[in-house]
């Protein structure tokens, strides 16, 4: 744990020379995932994908990094579920008809999904309006895919929730989207509820991790901590209801 | 102050009823001043207000219930003056041939204004421009015009160096634009302390604050909350100006 957290301040460090601060978080990367030089290539190399091209639905985190992605999926008619900051108020949903042409810029700061985004009624969503892809951002990613992250991450409870849904699978792809200086050669296995990540994409470079990790599954919510759990709503819930079934049966 | 702290959490429980939430602040009103049902409203009544027309250059703070006054001003063809919020990253100006067309209310959100507009330092500030006018958001006004924030004093600290660059001065009208739930009903005695607001707007109605004063004493340098002065480049930037000798002249303070 203490490596952990040795390699995340000297990431961090590297990554301070080619980030974009927050609006609101100034430099705290302990609040966010920054944008950096570079995040535009990172996007036009997703594009490229056939993962991409396929998709009709993407989930995307709301990372600044991935604004220029997310700005691209509007101009490519591609609908997004984007979860809120911090998941406290759920998740948006947003269609290319939501923005108007030449809004898509302004639509993909999370700013603009204030004022563009529908809520994502997660409980009812029709199968045509599930996401085949994933795209997220991370603090520091070693090259087998595994998110040397904030332990529960966000994006992890983000994955539960639509895998305990049944809105995503173990089979939907994850695309993380990093700079260079946050891809780290440092083995470490990941936690039971850690969702490994499939391709690395950064400005130099797209990496397949083919790593042999399975995805979290239902069994993966008992390891969660309890503080955790309470103070996401939707995740409260959902646990709930988990636990009274086993307690049925 | 814990009266004003109390103050501020009984506005907040009513405010929430009509506020938007912030991206990243849902509805933590310690965070940010939020925007809230009828803020168009009051914008068409400081809009109306000759000494909207008549400004060219305007301070305007980053709450979040004037991003479509800034929207506006933009459209206007006024000259912004924006602080990073928190003031963190200093002051921004945006000039509305900077902003391409049809951006003006992206133009206006935290999230895009230090791309569309560009940083400027005090001593440019100082340089280039008198302000005509200044607006603020709060978390409670009172009819008297004393105002309070989220409780670090932001504006009061704004109003202490624009006045010490003397890019603002007594005469300078100061409005506060809030919901009507945020103007209190009790009358508050206004401190040495206060920048005392001269027009306070709500959706419904405009109310002009007689005698309104405005502390002439600059910056508080031993007042300042702790992490202040490494937090805020502008605080230094300022205390080097003075130390050098750089704000004599002009209005004598």
């Amino acid at each position: 744990m203490k490596e952990r957290e040795a390699i995340r301040k000297k990431v961090w460090g590297d990554l301070r020379r080619v980030a974009r601060p927050d609006s609101r978080f100034h430099w705290d990367f302990t609040a966010f995932i920054p944008d950096y030089e570079g995040s535009d290539l990172c996007a036009g190399k997703i594009r490229d994908m056939d993962s991409y091209r396929q998709a009709r639905t993407i989930f995307v985190t709301p990372d600044n990094n991935l604004a220029v992605f997310r700005a691209n999926c509007l101009a490519d008619q591609k609908a997004m579920i984007v979860p809120t900051y911090g998941l406290g108020r759920g998740f948006w949903q947003i269609t290319p008809a939501d923005a108007p042409p030449g809004a898509e810029e302004y639509a993909s700061t999370l700013d603009g999904l204030e004022r563009f985004a529908r809520p994502y009624p997660v409980e009812s969503v029709p199968p045509g309006d599930r996401p085949t892809l994933i795209v997220t951002g991370a603090s520091v990613i070693n090259d087998e895919g595994v998110r040397i992250s904030a332990s529960p991450s966000y994006f992890d409870l983000e994955w539960l929730i639509l895998q305990a849904l049944g809105i995503v699978t173990a089979d939907t792809p994850i695309i993380a989207s990093v700079h260079d200086c946050q891809v780290v050669e440092w083995p470490c296995e990941p936690q039971p509820y850690d969702a490994v990540v499939d391709w690395i994409v950064t400005p130099s470079r797209v990496i397949q991790t083919g790593h042999r990790y399975p995805k979290p599954d239902d069994r993966s919510w008992e390891q969660l901590p309890w503080s955790v759990i309470s103070e996401v709503p939707l995740l409260r819930n959902l646990y709930q209801q988990k636990s009274h079934r086993v307690s049925e049966s | 102050m814990t009266d004003r702290k109390q103050v501020r959490q009984q506005v907040w429980d009513v405010l929430r009823g009509v506020a938007k939430p912030d991206s990243r602040f849902h509805f933590d009103f310690n965070e940010y001043i939020p925007d809230f049902e009828g803020s168009d409203a009051a914008l068409a009544r400081l809009t109306a207000l000759d000494i909207y027309k008549q400004a060219k250059a305007i301070f305007i703070t980053p709450d979040n219930g004037l991003e479509q006054l800034r929207a506006q001003a933009v459209r206007d063809g006024k000259v912004q003056i924006v602080t990073t919020y928190g003031i963190r990253r200093g002051t921004v100006e945006i000039r509305p041939e900077h902003v391409p067309a049809g951006q003006a209310d992206y133009a206006a959100t935290l999230d895009a204004m230090e791309k569309i507009g560009r940083y400027i330092s005090l001593a440019e500030l100082k340089e280039r421009y008198k302000f005509d006018l200044l607006v603020t958001g709060a978390s409670a006004v009172s009819r008297t015009g004393v105002r309070f924030g989220k409780g670090h004093g932001f504006f009061d600290l704004e109003w202490a160096m624009f006045y010490q660059i003397g890019v603002a001065d007594s005469n300078t009208p100061v409005v506060a634009v809030v919901h009507d739930c945020q103007v209190l009903k009790n009358n508050l005695t206004p401190s040495a302390y206060d920048t005392i607001c001269d027009i306070i707007i709500t959706p419904t109605q405009v109310i002009h604050v007689e005698g309104a004063q405005k502390p002439t004493h600059g910056v508080l340098w031993d007042k300042l909350e702790p992490g202040m002065m490494e937090n805020i480049s502008s605080l230094r930037e300022l205390k080097e100006l003075q130390e050098r000798g750089a704000l004599n002249g002009g209005e004598r303070r």
